[in-house]
């Protein structure tokens, strides 16, 4: 191991399943209403109508700042009215996010300073139909669930595709295609047997049946070929209640198509995050929007760049895994030094290295692979101790306890979790529902671990009770990737391909869905900071921006 | 929304607020807004939607090389990247003579390959417009290729 120098730079299903939606939104909405958090008022406030004098509640409203491109997002309540944190003076642009039935309202040169009222907004219906016409300008406020909602095809057919292509990107960058059936099938066979999202080294057998792989070719032929119509979209509901009690706060990266990945803040409130696909990793000023690039020091050759899981430990050192050229890195920021720890794995370069890891109390790292949960010495790569595992080859995601006594994760490539007791050197490894895909997850106060599971499963291994407990997202088609627990014991996870961020109260059993102002919300990786009260979430969009969620209550 | 949607959600609403003993008046119909003169603008599109400019490959630039480059790394990338063994390189490819076709290299043979696909290659025509070509084939010209160690930069951030 040696240092390297680095250097930082500046640069039909569809109803049954609506409805059943919808009854989740209706129970969320129930939650009593709480005193709003006053740190999140105090700003320009308004009211949104709609052209025939309705007052619409769950219109988000947004103000961009144009010195710093920031963007702040509220949302109208039952009576119309919205209200902004309290924002810096300047010049902004008010618009509608996601605007969807009604026609996009843009108003830009707005000066804000102060708590003023802004003047009514009114909004004109695109359409008096019932469902919303498929121009590019709708198409692309759909969420996945909508795309979903909306096409023809069978149950089966739509679960071919989710189950098989919810993680590396929306399910909008499949839809807005056409081609023949032998275009598919080149392009669906490139996507399920390339390794990873880069899909550079090439697997024959696949990830899959080969049938299965025929029959989404030919569903995808129908119903997105050369003369396929889009379709007339159904829409989910529009935010309700608490889900209106939120200010989303989003920044903007300084780099496009870098596979914005994993979240992890510092002790001095700065946000650091990951690009999977680029030699460049990021630390957010909160405070100003600014972002500090620090440049990930040139992999070998014929390597792709890219860091996958990052994590800012107690110290402010930042660790991360390069994915396609397996190391493991450590950075300290204070000095812009990378070091690199070789990573030994079996897989060949440009394949991903397997999963994510976790940092224990002492700061040793933890994962699992090969048959063995492993705490390996950070700064060598090599085990300390190992747990073989019966059942599992390995876990995607990897957690310890607070206490650092439990590790836990969600298997690969199979339906499960493993939990280990490192105290008594007790192994689990229950399985969980078919395709409910645990991946990512975290421990709640009690040491109980929690995982997103990509087939739209939030799972818990309860440790007392050394079982399952699995909760369905209410929005179809929703798929998550990770799970986080707050200080609470309340889990956050980003609902990919719903556009709604899920917060869920497990002594409750209520989802609270926050929709987000953009419609895809892949989420990798959720940081949440426990300072404040309410907590603060945030994640960064595999779209490449980062968000904060700030709940009111 | 669908009526039927919204006739659903409006009596399910009722029904279980009602029975919950918690329904509070409905909305009123008058706004009580100190706003003045009302708002209302109604652009037929707002590029301020992210995935408006994501839909569109307009991310980078409305038209021209830059927004061929976005074309190129959905579209292209994935095959044909500076790591992969199964496809060919298409940095220099105006500086060939031929393509694999043993056709000359010009827009019109780059385009028709594009649209038409190959052996392993899917056939474009369906999907991308001639616009789309113009600015993908302007980018393979005069810029080609990707660099993962210079992704292109956001024109949004504007934060120093």
């Amino acid at each position: 191991m040696a240092p390297i120098s680095g250097h930082g730079s500046r640069q039909g299903r569809g109803v049954a399943r609506l409805m059943a939606g919808v009854a989740f939104v209706l129970l969320s909405a129930m939650v009593p209403p709480a005193q709003a958090d006053a740190r999140l008022q105090g700003g320009p406030k308004g009211v949104v109508k709609s052209s025939k004098g309705e007052l619409l509640e769950g219109m988000m409203v947004q103000l961009i700042a144009q010195k710093n491109a920031v963007r702040t997002t509220v949302y109208t309540n039952a009576d119309g009215r919205y209200e902004f944190p309290a924002l810096d003076a300047g010049t902004y642009t008010l618009r509608i996010a996601l605007p969807r039935e009604f026609k996009p309202f843009v108003k830009e040169q707005v000066e804000i300073k102060g708590p003023a009222a802004l003047a009514d907004i009114t909004l004109e219906y695109v359409t008096d139909s019932d469902l919303l016409p498929p121009r590019p300008e709708i198409a692309a406020q759909m969420t996945g669930s909508e795309w979903l909602l909306s096409l023809s095809g069978t149950g089966e057919e739509k679960k071919l595709l989710t189950n098989n292509c919810n993680w590396c990107h929306s399910y909008q960058q499949i839809f807005r295609n056409h081609y023949d059936e032998a275009g598919w099938g080149k392009i669906v066979y490139r996507m399920t047997h390339g390794a990873g999202s880069p899909l550079i080294n090439i697997n024959e057998r696949g990830r899959w049946d080969g049938n299965e792989e025929a029959r989404l070719v030919k569903w995808l032929a129908r119903v997105r070929g050369p003369d396929s119509k889009d379709p007339s979209f159904v829409t989910l509901p529009r935010p309700q209640g608490r889900q209106t009690r939120v200010v989303i706060t989003e920044y903007e990266l300084p780099r496009l198509e870098t596979a914005t990945h994993d979240v992890s803040g510092d002790s001095k409130g700065n946000l650091w995050y990951s690009t999977h696909r680029s030699s460049y990793v990021g630390r957010l000023d909160p405070r100003t929007g600014a972002v500090k690039e620090f440049h990930v020091p040139p992999v070998g050759e014929g390597v792709l760049p890219g860091t996958h899981w990052i994590y800012v430990d107690k110290n402010d050192i930042v660790w991360g895994s390069e994915n396609w050229a397996h190391n493991i890195w450590r950075l300290d920021p204070k000095t812009e030094q990378f070091t690199r720890i070789p990573w030994k794995v079996r897989e060949p370069a440009n394949t991903p290295m397997g999963g994510n890891y976790a940092v224990d109390p002492e700061g040793f790292i933890w994962k699992a692979r090969e048959r063995k949960v492993s705490k390996v010495a950070a700064l060598t790569g090599e085990p300390v101790i190992g747990y073989v595992l019966k059942k599992f080859a390995g876990t995607y995601g990897s957690a310890m306890s607070r206490d650092g006594r439990y590790f836990g994760g969600g298997a690969w490539p199979r339906d499960g979790v493993v939990v280990v007791d490192t105290k008594t050197a007790e192994v689990f490894e229950p399985d969980t529902s078919p395709r409910s895909g645990p991946a990512r997850g975290e421990f709640d106060g009690d040491n109980n671990y929690w995982s997103g599971g990509r087939g739209g499963m939030l799972v818990k291994f309860d440790t007392s009770e050394k079982r399952i407990h699995e909760y369905r997202l209410p929005t179809p088609y929703a798929s998550m990737y990770s799970a986080q627990v707050d200080k609470n014991g309340e889990v956050w996870a980003g609902e990919m391909h719903s556009g709604r961020y899920l917060r869920f109260n497990p002594k409750t059993v209520a989802f609270t869905e926050y929709v987000l102002p953009e419609p895809y919300g892949i989420d990798r990786e959720t940081w949440i900071d426990n300072s404040t009260d309410p907590v603060t979430v945030w994640y960064v969009d595999h779209e490449g921006w980062l968000v904060r969620i700030q709940p009111m209550d | 929304m669908r009526p039927c949607t919204a006739r659903w959600m409006a009596a399910a609403i009722a029904a279980i607020l009602a029975a919950q003993g918690i329904c509070r008046e409905a909305a009123a119909q008058e706004a009580a807004s100190a706003g003045a003169k009302p708002e209302s603008s109604a652009p037929i599109r707002d590029n301020y939607q992210r995935s408006l400019e994501t839909y569109e490959f307009k991310k980078s630039a409305a038209s021209g090389p830059e927004r061929g480059r976005e074309i190129f790394y959905y579209k292209c990338w994935f095959c044909h990247n500076e790591y992969t063994k199964q496809a060919p390189q298409l940095t220099g490819l105006f500086k060939r003579e031929t393509l694999l076709s043993g056709l000359p290299v010009n827009d019109d043979t780059v385009k028709d390959r594009i649209r038409n696909g190959g052996a392993g290659m899917a056939a474009y025509k369906y999907t991308l417009s001639e616009a789309d070509l113009n600015d993908l084939v302007s980018f393979v010209r005069d810029k080609c290729c990707w660099d993962s160690d210079a992704p292109p930069a956001n024109p949004r951030y504007r934060a120093r």
